[in-house]
């Protein structure tokens, strides 16, 4: 091997190694800038670089994923997620505008126009059209345009329609909640990571969604309501009924339960379809049991009933000089319904035949200020506090602002604005023994399937003792037993309640109407033992207008039913004890 | 040829390092383009493959001649290879607005790769014998400029910078390590520092382009400054553990450019992270210091010139590529020894490293 000669001198290996080292030097210099420089970059510039990362790489496309449901009180699905396909374009792409547009707009029912705008766009991406059931575009997926592309998303959909929509609300297009428990639990519905991302290359090209939103959302929340599905459906059914037959404006009803706040039934007719709520006009979706305000009129009696009893002043025996139905207040004169004339009728009679004089007698002997007192107690003019969006807190002037009509007109449900929830959570109060009820739509909040949070029973205050409250309920029996109220009765159970036929204000004339009328019944069963406070408005109804013949009826109905499906031991109902000794 | 006592001395160690830095590159230029939709693409992975296997079959090559045999033929191979970059020239293949790869069958060369080699042979040869009295003055340096210059021009030309900045390197290495007066070194490489600027105006346009962006990248982020921008956003966006292997998005969604050759340390940074890049870093730093071990204990002059020059060379191309990448040197086109695609810069990468373990093999025997 070695064969080569040898060839000499060794390099002077002292200055060689001494400039080498030298070179080495320099070189691990610049070895430790790259170090030092990856470091930089990859750690203390990282997240700067990874949000220019994703921004140029990004595109946040508002598309959500595995929103919760709501749930009805038994877990039925009232909001749900179907798959639905979104067509979007990457105009950049289509190849003949005109042809692709001609198509899409056929194939989507859009108009040719401005989807031809759209695909002369300069973006690299333009939604065509969101959240198509697939079989509609089936065929337009094998026509197979260039530059049209598809996205399976999710759609809000309300497999009971109607049905107790104006509680649970609907959605918009990026599945966002916009009215009712939609709206109101919104983020909570959302989820923590359901943002879609799509990736795009270099040259724009959407590429794809990223994993995150393909793959199961974990830490999705649902929402389960009060409401019960079945009692809602007799609610609204009945109710429905009524309006139509009476030819009415509109019409609202709720059941709550006295005792607990929990509402089992909220129904406003005439309904709307959530799964397609821009077909319906916006007043149409509103849930006028938490947004509307209304005189009650006669149903607020008991009110001050309850307040003199409760305050000692007057009992239900006490009796007060109705005027021979003609009572000047001020320069204003009060007279009765269909002009009867009383003369001395007992607190309970007042209640019992509804007397406008008889109501004003009671309240003056209260006195304003513990009337206005209770009337603040039983939860008028401040809002209940109920998770629904839009609630109003009723129309109760300041004690200071009252005018000597005030008083009067209160006493008998004029000249105070009140929601439906109110007046059904006053009554519940009254009913359940004297306690104002937190009014609750919502039982809990799952987590993954798993209880996150529950929602208790919760008691504001005290309203009226319970002696009182048995007082007032007794004189409410009376009222449909034999007073206005008859047509509210339900076989096998005692009901308790109250008729209204509040005249309609005319903000145009500043007069109360002679012929629209809203007509109401408030009330609640089994009388000594509620387990529903039912309240039922109609607004506007044609020709009989008086609560006792057109909301009694319906209260009737829905009572009945709900009675028994709760199964609640009706009066006919015997108990037999076999004694096998 | 080859008998036990040589195989007895063979850097294992060094061996399978060097093989698995260049199984790494497998690796990452599949993850580079797994996504692409060109077939091409995404199998050029298997083709690197196969040019490892060719690269090993070329370091046998380098092994079982003795490395002494080719300092008789070192001024051949050097004219040779001059005439090849000639060839370049007249009938090369342009691609990228550079005439570099000359076509041999269905694979396109890049000569210049070769020409390292060549280089870095003759200039082992030329300083072999040494002086005989004294040192080296800079009359007697004229010899290796010109072996230097012609090659350094006629890759300049083609143009291809970055690597005639390599061979000037070289030469550079080659003056420090031989006698010379240490003052007239000094005054030397001053000269050479103050004659740098004048350098500027022999640069092409998008020569200076590139220098300009290298100081402010943000000037020209879709023009001039994006290849230094997308790469530092990779890897900085990769951060302390990386994103994973095969998840880089600003490569897999081709963000980055030339990702399986300039840029694959881009793509790897992205992928394995800070933790990554040391590894890799320290896989190279074994390399390196093994080389200049090598060196230092080469039986000869002509194996401790030969091995100081592949050593350094190789030092070069990892200082400048990953330099580059992270945007502390301009963007110059150089690949990532062993970790980037291609076929001649692997192929005489392994043989240059055959080479040196060649030297290491045979420095006892005599």
């Amino acid at each position: 091997m070695a064969r080569n000669k040898e060839k000499n001198s060794h390099v002077n290996q002292n200055s060689l190694k001494g400039r080498l080292i030298l070179v080495s030097i320099l070189f691990a210099l610049f070895g430790a800038g790259i170090v030092g420089r990856l470091f930089s970059l990859q750690v203390m510039q990282h997240d700067d670089l990874v949000s220019r990362s994703e921004k140029q790489h990004q595109r946040t496309v508002e598309i959500h994923y595995g929103r919760g449901s709501v749930f009805d009180r038994n877990m039925n699905e009232l909001a749900t997620n179907i798959k639905a396909e979104s067509v979007y374009a990457t105009p950049q792409k289509v190849v003949d505008k005109k042809r692709a547009a001609r198509v899409l707009a056929k194939a989507l029912n859009l108009n040719h126009k401005s989807i031809y705008k759209k695909l002369n766009s300069k973006r690299h991406f333009v939604w065509l059209k969101r959240q198509v059931l697939p079989a509609e575009i089936a065929r337009l997926r094998k026509s197979s345009l260039p530059g049209i592309n598809f996205i399976s998303e999710d759609k809000r959909f309300f497999p009971k329609r109607e049905l107790a929509s104006g509680v649970v609300g609907f959605n918009g297009v990026d599945n966002q909640g916009l009215g009712g428990i939609e709206q109101r639990y919104d983020s909570t519905l959302k989820g923590n990571v359901v943002k879609a991302v799509m990736e795009k290359d270099a040259r724009g090209k959407l590429v794809q969604f990223n994993k995150q939103a393909n793959g199961q959302v974990s830490g999705s929340r649902s929402v389960v309501l009060a409401i019960d599905e079945v009692i809602q459906f007799f609610t609204e059914h009945h109710l429905k009924k009524q309006v139509a037959k009476h030819q009415a404006e509109s019409g609202v009803a709720i059941v709550m339960n006295p005792n607990t706040g929990e509402l089992y039934a909220i129904a406003n007719v005439p309904q709307y379809n959530p799964n397609n709520f821009s077909a319906y006009k916006r007043n149409l979706r509103r849930n006028h049991a938490v947004s509307s305000v209304y005189e009650p009129g006669s149903i607020f009696k008991p009110i001050v009933a309850a307040a003199s009893i409760d305050a000692g002043v007057a009992r239900p025996q006490d009796t007060f000089f109705c005027e021979n139905g003609k009572f000047k207040v001020g320069n204003k004169t009060v007279g009765e319904a269909v002009n009867h004339k009383y003369g001395w009728l007992t607190l309970q009679d007042i209640i019992v035949k509804s007397s406008n004089i008889g109501s004003i007698k009671i309240a003056r002997q209260l006195g304003k200020q513990s009337y206005y007192d209770y009337i603040r107690k039983f939860g008028f003019g401040q809002k209940t506090g109920i998770e629904l969006p839009g609630e109003e807190g009723g129309l109760l002037h300041e004690l200071s602002a009252w005018d000597p009509m005030s008083l009067a007109s209160i006493s008998f449900g004029q000249g105070i604005g009140v929601t439906p929830l109110q007046m059904t959570n006053a009554i519940s109060a009254i009913a359940n023994g004297g306690t104002l009820m937190v009014p609750r739509i919502t039982r809990a909040i799952l987590k993954d399937g798993q209880i996150e949070k529950r929602f208790e029973p919760k008691a504001v205050r005290r309203v009226i003792s319970i002696q009182s409250s048995r007082q007032v309920i007794d004189i409410l029996k009376h009222v449909v037993k034999d007073g206005t109220g008859k047509n509210a009765a339900v076989k096998g159970y005692e009901v308790a309640g109250k008729t209204g036929t509040a005249q309609k204000y005319d903000a145009k004339t500043g007069r109360y109407s002679k012929t629209a009328y809203v007509s109401s019944f408030i009330g609640f069963a089994p009388a000594d033992a509620a387990k529903v406070a039912i309240l039922v408005m109609i607004d506007n109804p044609k020709g009989v207008h008086y609560g006792g013949s057109v909301a009694a009826p319906v209260f009737s109905n829905i009572a009945r039913e709900t009675l028994r499906y709760l199964n609640v031991p009706s009066s006919d109902q015997r108990v037999y004890i076999l004694d096998r000794a | 040829m080859m008998d036990r006592r040589l195989l007895s001395n063979f850097n294992w160690l060094l061996f399978i390092t060097i093989l698995a830095v260049a199984a790494i590159g497998v690796v990452v230029i599949y993850s580079a383009n797994h996504g692409r939709p060109e077939p091409f693409f995404r199998n050029l992975y298997i083709k690197q493959i196969y040019w490892i296997l060719y690269g090993l079959v070329a370091m046998l090559i380098a092994l079982v001649i003795d490395y002494r045999e080719l300092s008789r033929y070192a001024y051949v191979i050097y004219v040779i290879t001059a005439l090849a970059l000639v060839y370049v020239l007249i009938n090369g293949v342009v691609a990228s607005g550079a005439k570099r790869w000359i076509h041999i069958g269905s694979v396109s060369v890049q000569v210049s790769e070769f020409a390292k080699i060549a280089l870095i042979l003759a200039l082992a040869k030329f300083f072999e014998s040494g002086k005989m009295q004294g040192q080296y003055h800079l009359r007697d340096l004229w010899m290796p400029t010109l072996l230097t210059g012609i090659i350094g021009m006629l890759i300049v030309v083609q143009p291809d910078l970055g690597t005639a900045i390599m061979i000037f390197l070289i030469f550079l290495v080659f003056v420090t390590a031989i006698e010379i007066d240490s003052k007239f070194l000094t005054r030397l490489f001053a000269t050479g520092i103050l004659l740098a600027p004048l350098l500027w105006f022999a640069l092409k346009d998008y020569q200076k382009q590139r220098v300009m962006t290298l100081f402010n990248p943000e000037l020209d982020p879709l023009g001039a400054g994006y290849h230094s921008i997308q790469s530092k956003i990779a890897i900085g966006s990769g951060g302390f553990w990386g994103k994973g292997l095969f998840m880089g998005t600003q490569s897999r969604l081709n963000f980055l450019p030339e990702k399986h050759t300039d840029f694959i340390f881009s793509v790897f940074a992205e992928e394995t992270g800070f933790i990554g890049v040391v590894i890799l870093l320290s896989l190279y730093l074994f390399i390196i210091l093994k080389g200049l071990n090598i060196a230092f204990r080469a039986a000869d002059r002509f194996g401790l010139f030969l091995a100081l020059g592949i050593i350094s060379s190789i030092s070069f191309y990892i200082l400048f590529n990953i330099g580059m990448t992270v945007g502390l040197f301009p963007i110059t086109g150089l690949p990532l020894p062993l970790l980037s695609y291609g076929g001649s810069s692997l192929i005489t990468n392994f043989f240059a490293l055959g080479l040196l373990l060649n030297i290491e093999m045979r420095r006892t025997i005599h």
